[in-house]
């Protein structure tokens, strides 16, 4: 391996991405781009939800519960229905993601010191907020009720078990902490996506075997086009970096060397299977189809960024072991909110560094038969 | 002219089919893929490693033990001796949750109220909520049968009835989307590249110099796009319907209808990346870009509702918002057009829009 060759590659790969503006842009500021719009499409914090009332008690009692349910506006009353049958076309459009319903006589019931019940007809669809809805009613219903008992009462509400939490590295459990250091694993995927497309476009063009009848040898080939990448990588993490300090304010508990250090081995991890991809195909747009299905969606849903890791059955264990994304989540998590250092994250970081070699060595055997 | 469209569609069919891996990620990669993040979400967030620090060892604490081991969502992985060993536990996320039961847990009961510690690992925020939930749960439904039988007190209960989707299935919600979400993005591309690979490899040229028309040679090459995506629309709400258990709860023809609508649209904005893009690697990205802010946009995780109000506004320019409501509202809700037309409306005036707008940009570009 020649480092001149190797540094004439690098040179016209890196003159390729800049004399283009727009590819510049595209591969340096795209990614935090899309970490800006990823972290609100899973920002599952509890906000606000838009409900309807159908109050057929009508006393002074159902309005105080319905202003208390609605005071701190998590719950956004959008209408108040007249009849139960109104409910159905709302939650049936999506217009609501829930229906509150007190009947007739619960405020005798409760006078008589008897329990009532109120109806909540959740949307089940968005599981994530229909569960949130009903555990958030629940809750709020018992600390109403609580304030109804006699005095005497309330500061026992017998053998009630208490439950103090905490929550490790992100007290608030706020999900931006825990969504953007994760979701830089699926953003950093960009980088791969335009090496795989810049390889697939040599073949397109047939500017390939313009490079294959020149002295320059596979390696110098790929890794020449390698450096440049992973260059532009690295940069395109400064800006990220800064959004998810600044804008996001998630916290760094580990240091920025180790940081750089495992977004790296990342993208050593992520260029090898796009290389290995790209050995396969034959034109960009298949390359692009191949990035998307194969490593960008399944990202989300295989790594443990937002599911737990699916273990119960071998098969998907190793989808998401192979997947660079997975490794990359805990390492990430681990160094901005865990404050782990290298040794403590050493079982990933060998992963991503095992798939790296391991698809490396691979796409450059496949690769030198077909240079020659 | 409809001849000579019908040849340009005819050509690109055949250059889709002739490329056997672009074949293959066009119809079996969607499929795969959704078959694969349909196992994973059904999976959901159910049985999430804890431990217990039990330093009970009561009847009470034992039955606590059993009452997270009964819900969906938790299972005790192990039983540690003493609260410093959790730290271990939780730094390699070997656990979501740590649960430490306090000595005296059952005498203090009848005193007064006593705690239970819930540690939970915060940088996984989504698992840490569904955990804490099923905990605490799974506490007060122990406790509430430690009450003193008998005592009614003036409580207001909450009778929760789910409609649409019983179990709170998190699959229902993900794979809907992720439905929309896989046709979108094939369609997408396909229309995207269409030109722009014309013309980086050089043969645009050779087309404008055939009798084919700017605006026959720009729908020739939307139908493709537009076949592609509907195909797979059918192949994959088979795949939702039967294989996974998605209910069908209004019209399919609605919904076939309306998905047409929808990829026509796409495709539109498609066409208007090949516009402005002048190499492929550039429409790439560019798709990749707007697929994210459509996603963004769409109420795919979270309800439109939630965003701030600028984005709401935005929201209604994307068509993916619109279509999602379309998918869930028709598959799992049973509504029908009377309920969906501003959906449908806004559809409709979106192809329109998309389509005349990629037509006057490519036209000029073309030329």
């Amino acid at each position: 391996m020649s480092r001149k060759r190797l540094f004439a590659i690098s040179r016209k790969e890196f003159q390729h991405l800049t004399r283009d503006l727009r590819m510049l842009l595209l591969v340096v500021v795209a990614p935090t781009f899309l970490l800006m719009m990823l972290a609100y499409v899973f920002a599952f914090d509890v906000d606000k939800f838009s409900v309807v009332v159908l109050d057929q008690d009508r006393t002074e009692l159902s309005r105080r519960y319905i202003a208390d349910l609605s005071g701190d506006g998590t719950f956004e009353i959008a209408a108040y229905l007249a009849s139960y049958d109104e409910i159905e076309p709302l939650l049936k459009a999506g217009r609501a993601r829930a229906a509150i319903v007190i009947p007739h006589g619960t405020t005798e019931l409760l006078q008589a010191q008897h329990p009532a019940e109120v109806q909540a007809v959740v949307d089940g669809v968005d599981s994530i907020s229909g569960q949130q809805v009903v555990a958030q009613l629940e809750q709020r219903s018992r600390i109403f009720s609580l304030k109804l008992l006699p005095i005497g009462m309330r500061s026992n509400p017998i053998g009630l078990i208490d439950t103090r939490l905490i929550a490790w590295y992100n007290p608030s459990i706020k999900s931006l902490y825990s969504m953007v250091p994760g979701l830089i694993a699926v953003v950093l995927i960009m980088p791969a996506l335009a090496l795989a497309l810049a390889f697939a476009r040599e073949k397109e063009l047939g500017s390939f075997e313009g490079l294959a009848a020149t002295p320059i040898r596979g390696v110098e080939y790929i890794f020449g086009k390698l450096l440049t990448y992973l260059g532009f990588g690295m940069v395109s993490m400064i800006p990220i970096v800064i959004a998810s300090l600044a804008w996001f304010k998630v916290p760094l508990r580990g240091t920025l060397i180790d940081l750089a250090l495992v977004t790296f081995c990342y993208f050593i991890a992520t260029f090898g299977l796009a290389l290995l991809v790209v050995n396969f195909v034959k034109s960009q747009q298949a390359a692009m189809l191949f990035m998307i299905l194969v490593f960008f969606i399944p990202s989300f849903f295989l790594t443990g960024l937002i599911l737990p890791l699916d273990t119960s059955s071998p098969i998907m264990v190793v989808i998401s072991g192979v997947l660079p994304a997975s490794h990359y989540v805990l390492l990430s998590r681990g160094v901005f909110l865990k404050g782990l250092d290298l040794a403590a994250l050493s079982s990933p970081i060998g992963m991503l560094l095992i798939i790296g070699v391991v698809t490396l060595t691979l796409s450059l055997a496949v690769f030198r038969k077909r240079i020659s | 002219m409809l001849f000579r469209i019908g040849n340009l569609a005819q050509k690109e069919l055949l250059q889709l089919a002739r490329d056997v891996m672009i074949l293959i990620l066009v119809l079996i990669g969607p499929m795969l893929q959704l078959v694969l993040i349909a196992r994973a979400t059904t999976q959901g967030f159910h049985h999430q490693p804890i431990v217990v620090v039990d330093q009970d060892h009561s009847e009470l604490s034992r039955d606590l033990i059993t009452a997270f081991n009964n819900t969906e969502e938790l299972k005790v992985v192990a039983y540690l001796d003493s609260p410093d060993q959790i730290d271990a536990w939780l730094d390699q996320t070997r656990a979501i949750m740590a649960v430490t039961i306090p000595a005296g847990l059952e005498a203090d009961l009848a005193r007064g109220a006593p705690q239970i510690q819930l540690l939970v690992d915060g940088t996984k925020s989504a698992s840490a909520s569904y955990a804490i939930g099923a905990a605490t749960g799974a506490i007060s439904s122990v406790a509430a049968r430690q009450q003193a039988a008998g005592r009614v007190l003036p409580t207001i209960m909450v009778r929760p009835q789910v409609r649409f989707n019983p179990t709170f299935a998190f699959s229902f919600f993900i794979i809907s989307a992720q439905l929309g979400f896989i046709i979108y993005q094939v369609g997408l591309i396909v229309a995207a590249l269409g030109i722009t690979r014309e013309r980086e490899l050089g043969t645009l040229e050779q087309l404008l110099v055939t009798p084919l028309q700017r605006i026959e040679l720009i729908i020739g090459k939307a139908i493709p796009a537009v076949i592609v995506g509907v195909v797979n629309f059918a192949i994959m709400a088979l795949i939702v319907t039967q294989g996974f258990n998605l209910p069908m709860r209004g019209s399919f023809g609605l919904l076939f209808f309306l998905s047409v609508l929808f990829i026509i649209a796409e495709v539109g904005w498609g066409l208007m990346i090949s516009a402005f893009s002048h190499t492929q690697q550039q429409a790439v990205l560019f798709v990749f870009v707007l697929a994210m802010t459509d996603m963004a946009f769409s109420g795919y995780t979270v309800p439109v509702e939630r965003l701030p109000q600028v984005m709401q506004w935005l929201a209604q320019l994307f068509p993916f918002q619109h279509y999602l409501q379309i998918l869930r509202g028709v598959m799992l809700r049973g509504a029908d057009l009377s309920i969906l037309w501003p959906q449908a409306v806004a559809l409709v005036v979106l192809a329109v829009l998309s389509m005349s707008v990629a037509l006057f940009a490519l036209r000029r570009r073309l030329d």
